[in-house]
């Protein structure tokens, strides 16, 4: 393991390596700090760029945007007040504060050292978990993958609480979508009404480059979006006793992150909540946070890029992406000829170990990106977002139209930005949609092997000991997240006849 | 809307069941290319319908989330213009200047009215744009 982690950091060493790692970390810091676009929508739009590139390259610059967004937005979140991800909406509690007191540049640099700490320690979490998670499912045959596709979105959609049936119809339409086209086993056309552009099924890149990328332009359109920039960034270090206050949280914090990046579908913002809920419960002045608390800062911050990279764990060892980003991660993947999953530790050890060892590289870029540049990432804030809408609009259709080079895929992207539009309107759950796009096609391959091997028995199922234990395991998972809504909404109305009386 | 965002799932499904069983549930060889849509397509139905249900329960003055204030609905509208008319003409009139239209409607739209800076937006996002993806090895 040392030898590959060794060998994959003298290649992520080569200069073209290193060159898209830091193209990646730009691009991704810049659409991180420019409000109005998330991490998964970022990633969307930039995913055509990484295509064009080798296989190596592309997926250093892919993962290098993935936690370069994370990085960046903070930067708006402090500032702005507006968070471009819903993880860092916990951050915008003390950060903005901090940052009206002219603390901004301490707040800022605290956040990128924590970010910094817990992304290399994430990094550590993927190089020593993933091959040994990897190995286990390399044992695993189609009836333990089903099940743990099945366990997986049962985490998906159960921690999803409150909007759990909502989220459990977008994980079911997600399934559907993923039917679209050329039935692999028989040759059977599914839902194509006729279409030869839907033969090859829908472009899944296309298709979250819509939901993420044009959805978000067309509610930015909507409610105009505008915000006022704190002036005064103030000095960029942190003093010594905000230092002193931060390690706490930013070990804490890393901590909560590592640990739950490696449970696909839990989110970062469970990560960026519990820090935060933690350091207030072991501060002995918990009435400062909420008014410029470094610590409410420096937890959540750590968690969240913590989170962001041992979240790699499930999707390279078992081909399960955590979260709507990652799974737009595993789609590019895709393009590039890789399967995440078990089999690539196995096929592409090369790929693999030099792509981990970017993100210890990345990391460092990072950092040294945002910690002296602060205040150039701070001037970007100034454009216009109606300067910056035209450009996003015209990279996502133009990045769209470069997937294919036929203008029907061109109007996936459209339909489902509007449909994106539409569920974020709605206040319906994307990810689950995003998830189940990517992994329904494994889904169902791994079901059908498993059945035609019984004869289409179900038994089959039920058989294996792994399965079994998934399979409860999910039920148990659905009912106790069920009683729990249950629960929650008799409590609710109890306090509303209360209230009544 | 949310109550009708769920009937319309529930119609999809039956659709989706119905079309399954065309593409048969099983053949001689196993299980047919029918099997996972149809159980997808129930999955679906039930949801739908349990979603539905807990919709109703909920006592709800305003349209579900959905209210879009009239100026903000144009805008919307003008947008989704703005992105059809690209991808319409895309192919008949080439890359630039589908473009360059986009970038102008949709900055006019987001309310840049500096004459200057929309032309160089324009002119970024037409031969920029297409100058990024060509040094990248993509023709566009």
């Amino acid at each position: 393991m040392f030898e590959a982690l060794g060998t994959g950091l003298l290649h992520a060493a080569e200069p073209q390596n290193l060159l898209w790692a830091l193209w990646g970390c730009i691009l991704g810091n810049l659409v991180g700090v420019l409000p109005g676009l998330g991490s998964a929508g970022a990633i969307a739009i930039l995913v055509p760029i990484t295509a064009v590139l080798p296989p190596v390259p592309g997926l250093i610059m892919l993962c290098a945007i993935f936690y370069g967004s994370n990085y960046g937005g903070t930067i708006s979140t402090v500032l702005l007040n507006i968070p471009g991800e819903a993880s860092s909406a916990i951050t915008a509690m003390d950060g903005h504060p901090m940052a009206m007191e002219g603390r901004a540049g301490a707040a800022l640099s605290v956040a990128a050292i924590g970010s910094f700490i817990g992304g290399v320690c994430g990094t550590l979490a993927l190089a020593f978990g993933a091959p040994v998670l990897a190995q286990i499912g390399l044992l695993m045959g189609p009836v333990e993958r089903f099940a743990m596709m099945i366990f997986a979105l049962a985490l998906i959609t159960g921690l999803l609480g409150d909007r759990m049936v909502i989220g459990l119809v977008m994980a079911a339409l997600g399934l559907l979508v993923g039917t679209i086209g050329i039935d692999p086993t028989l040759g059977i056309p599914r839902f194509t009404f006729g279409s030869v552009d839907l033969l090859d099924g829908v472009n899944f890149v296309a298709a979250v480059m819509g939901l993420f990328g044009i959805s978000e332009i067309l509610l930015n359109t909507e409610q105009r979006l505008t915000g006022k920039i704190a002036d005064n960034v103030g000095r960029i270090l942190p003093t010594r006793g905000e230092l002193r206050q931060s390690w706490g949280p930013i070990w804490r914090g890393t901590g909560i992150g590592m640990l739950l990046g490696m449970i696909p579908g839990a989110t970062s913002v469970v990560a960026s909540f519990l820090s935060y809920s933690t350091e207030t419960a072991v501060s002995k002045t918990p009435e400062r946070f909420g008014k410029g608390a470094i610590e409410g800062v420096a937890g959540p911050e750590t968690a969240n890029n913590a989170f962001a990279n041992s979240n790699f764990i499930p999707l390279f060892a078992l081909g399960i992406p955590g979260t709507a980003s990652l799974a737009i991660l595993a789609g590019g993947m895709m393009m590039n000829g890789l399967t995440p999953g078990p089999f690539l530790f196995r096929d592409n050890p090369d790929v693999v170990w030099t792509v981990i060892a970017s993100m210890f590289v990345g990391n460092v870029m990072l950092l040294a990106l945002n910690v002296p540049l602060i205040s150039v990432w701070v001037q970007l804030l100034r454009i216009r977002y109606s300067l910056l809408a035209p450009i996003i609009a015209v990279l996502t259709l133009v990045g769209s139209y470069a997937l294919t080079e036929n203008a029907a895929i061109v109007w996936v992207t459209i339909v489902f930005g509007v449909l994106g539009y539409f569920f974020r309107k709605l206040d319906m759950p994307i990810a689950p949609m995003v998830l189940t796009m990517i992994v329904g096609p494994g889904i169902e391959s791994n079901l059908r092997r498993s059945l035609q091997a019984s004869n289409g028995d179900f038994a089959v199922l039920f058989q294996s000991h792994i399965a079994v234990v998934l399979f409860l395991a999910s039920i148990v998972l659905i009912v106790w997240s069920v009683w729990r809504t249950a629960h929650k909404h008799g409590e609710q109305r109890v306090l509303e006849m209360r209230e009544s009386d | 809307m949310r109550k009708l965002a769920a009937i319309l799932f529930f119609i999809l499904s039956t659709f989706v069941v119905a079309g399954s069983f065309q593409m048969r549930i099983y053949t001689e060889s196993g299980p047919g290319a029918g099997l996972f849509p149809m159980i997808s397509g129930v999955m679906l139905g039930l949801l739908s319908a349990i979603w539905f249900f807990q919709e109703q329960r909920l006592v709800t003055t305003s349209m579900g989330g959905l209210s879009i204030a009239k100026g903000a609905l144009i805008r919307v509208g003008l947008q989704l213009l703005a992105l059809s008319a690209f991808a319409t003409l895309l192919e008949p009139v080439g890359y630039l200047a589908s473009a360059a239209v986009l970038a102008v409607m949709t900055a006019l739209i987001a309310g840049e009215r500096n004459w200057i800076s929309i032309a160089v937006l324009a002119a970024a996002a037409s031969f920029g744009v297409s100058y990024l993806f060509s040094s990248l090895g993509t023709t566009i």
